[in-house]
């Protein structure tokens, strides 16, 4: 063993340097200060004997991988990490331990760690603890948000359905729209945000119609050329009444509004545009506005049993309905099922309807 | 004697140093002093009548500051994934450990631990996150190191898996 590196560690009072004899010893090569004797407490093979099978736990389990360095890899180095040692007179006391090769021979070097390990410690400590109030904040604000959002949505449906009592859109249905384009949105791979958007944004899809008289939204018979063409101006009233402004789900409202009677295939009202012209929100309220008001019971119409519906629907595919869209909407139908089925006619909307 | 290494494993601050403690002296602190690295503590219990010193390795959480050495786990007869009820990223981050867990260890005995119980009303997971912890496949228990509430079980009940 090389003197001068000896020397090196020798000076120090919190090193330890041993080097590997018969199994299952280590030789101690340095004086031992008192701390060592906290962490082996004796040597049982005589003086200077370090038994493996006596250390501590944890350097036991660091011997393991020591033991695996190869002799041939001269200076190859590895640490222990660093482990805590209980001692009598200090408390706690932290250590790490190294392993090289120096001169074919296996050396260990243990070393307690002094101030500039406490200094590292209350950095930690510090930058952990600040972490966990910054967790609390964002906790605080994401619940803020939420009931911000919860308390919008509830002000949103409660002035829908009262807008909504004289015809025959009820509260129910509304939210269920919200709610199904919002599964489609989920499956569409929209970010939260917008899953949220739409959910609040599809129930206003026909909120123009409380710019048409009641003499033609209530008439119970046939609507005449120039009562339709009225009735046919709600998309815009209500974009009208949603638009110009630069709240997001307003926005997404607005545009709703105009383009939920537009078809794939241009057909449809008010401006005829198709395809992917007609922005992705309104293809989507579209789907889910059709299926629920056929599989539900109107004033004027009987409920369809839901097969007949989705056959109905999938003949317009291409035609009113957009493909991609169509067969996402049937991807989830077991979700759409259980909106269904757990958001029929509420109290709320008796009330309203009284 | 038997000896049987069990680890605490964990995101930071979640209390596994406490759990320690609590197990083994019997003590509680308020006062966060995060751990760095490992601190090993040794308790004797008994198991079918047979006494069995129990290895507790407390380790460092993982975090942002600290990566678990595998090297540590060597030898494991079980371990605890500590999450705190409190703060639903700890419980991302016991999910996260587990499935990081190398396939050795696999099968060994462990349960989720949702710590601070005595807390349960500033708790704030989601149904969503009680689902997470189905897929899992966690058994759980909840404790509080703070008043003691199902430590000395959850180390039985752990040893009861080992043996
Ligand atoms: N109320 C309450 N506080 C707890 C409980 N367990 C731990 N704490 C507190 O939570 C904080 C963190 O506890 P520790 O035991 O240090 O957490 P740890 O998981 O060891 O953290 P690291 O060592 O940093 O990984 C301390 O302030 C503890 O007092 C508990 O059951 N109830
Ligand atoms: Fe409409
Ligand atoms: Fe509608
Ligand atoms: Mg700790």
């Amino acid at each position: 063993m090389n003197e001068s590196f000896l020397a090196g560690l020798l000076e120090s009072n919190d090193i330890v340097v041993l080097k590997k004899s018969m199994r299952p010893y280590f030789l101690r090569l340095t004086p031992a200060p008192d701390w060592y004797f906290d962490l082996i407490t004796k040597e049982e093979g005589g003086e200077g004997c370090l038994d493996i099978d006596l250390a501590p736990p944890f350097l036991q389990n660091f011997f393991v991988d020591a033991l695996q360095l190869p002799r041939e890899s001269e200076g190859a180095q590895i640490s222990s990490g660093v482990w805590i040692q209980e001692s009598q007179e200090e408390g706690e006391c932290y250590f790490e331990a190294k392993s090289t090769v120096h001169g074919g021979t296996l050396v260990l070097i243990i070393k307690k760690l002094g101030p500039d390990f406490v200094r590292r410690h209350q950095q930690i400590q510090v930058a952990r603890e600040r972490e966990l109030v910054n967790e609390k904040l964002e906790r605080l604000v994401r619940q803020r948000t939420l009931e911000v959002r919860q308390r919008e949505e509830e002000i949103i449906l409660r002035l829908l359905a009262a807008s909504g009592a004289k015809d025959d859109e009820t509260s129910a249905h509304v939210r269920r729209i919200g709610l199904y384009c919002a599964e489609v949105a989920k499956s569409l791979g929209w970010s939260h945000e917008e899953i949220d958007n739409i959910r609040l944004a599809a129930p206003m899809h026909d909120i123009g119609k409380i710019g048409i008289p009641d003499h033609i939204l209530l008439k119970p018979g046939r609507l005449t050329e120039d009562e339709w063409a009225i009735m046919r101006t709600h998309p815009e009233l209500g974009a009208e009444m949603l638009g110009n402004t630069n709240i997001p789900v307003l926005q997404m409202a607005s545009s709703i509004s105009l383009y939920h009677h537009e078809r794939y295939d241009g057909s449809g009202y008010p401006l005829g545009i198709g395809g992917e012209q007609i922005p992705l929100a309104a293809r989507i309220v579209a789907i889910a506005d059709v299926y629920d008001a056929l599989v539900h019971e109107r004033v004027y119409k009987q409920a369809v049993p839901e097969k007949t519906v989705l056959d109905m629907m999938q003949a317009q595919v291409g035609k009113h309905f957009d493909p991609v869209v169509f067969q996402t909407f049937l991807s989830c139908i077991d979700q759409i099922r259980r909106i269904c089925s757990a958001n029929q006619d509420d109290r709320h909307n008796h009330l309203l309807m009284a | 004697m038997k000896q049987r290494k069990i680890c605490m494993l964990g995101t930071s601050s979640v209390g596994k140093t406490s759990l320690v403690r609590r197990f083994v002296q019997s003590v509680f602190s308020e006062k966060y002093h995060t751990t760095l690295g490992v601190k090993v503590d040794k308790k004797i219990v008994k198991s079918d009548g047979d006494p069995v010193c129990l290895m507790l390795w407390d380790i460092e959480g993982e975090d942002r500051f600290y990566r678990i050495k595998q090297n540590y786990l060597r030898g494991l007869a079980g371990y605890l994934l500590v999450a705190d009820g409190t703060r639903p990223v700890s419980l991302d981050a016991a999910i996260r450990l587990k499935s990081n867990m190398a396939s050795a260890f696999r099968d060994t005995p462990h349960f989720l631990v949702l710590n601070k119980s005595d807390l349960h009303d500033q708790w704030c997971l989601q149904a969503a996150d009680i689902k997470k912890i189905a897929s899992a496949g966690f058994t759980v228990i909840s404790t509080s190191a703070k008043t003691g509430e199902n430590v000395e079980q959850v180390f039985t009940k752990l040893v009861e898996l080992i043996n």
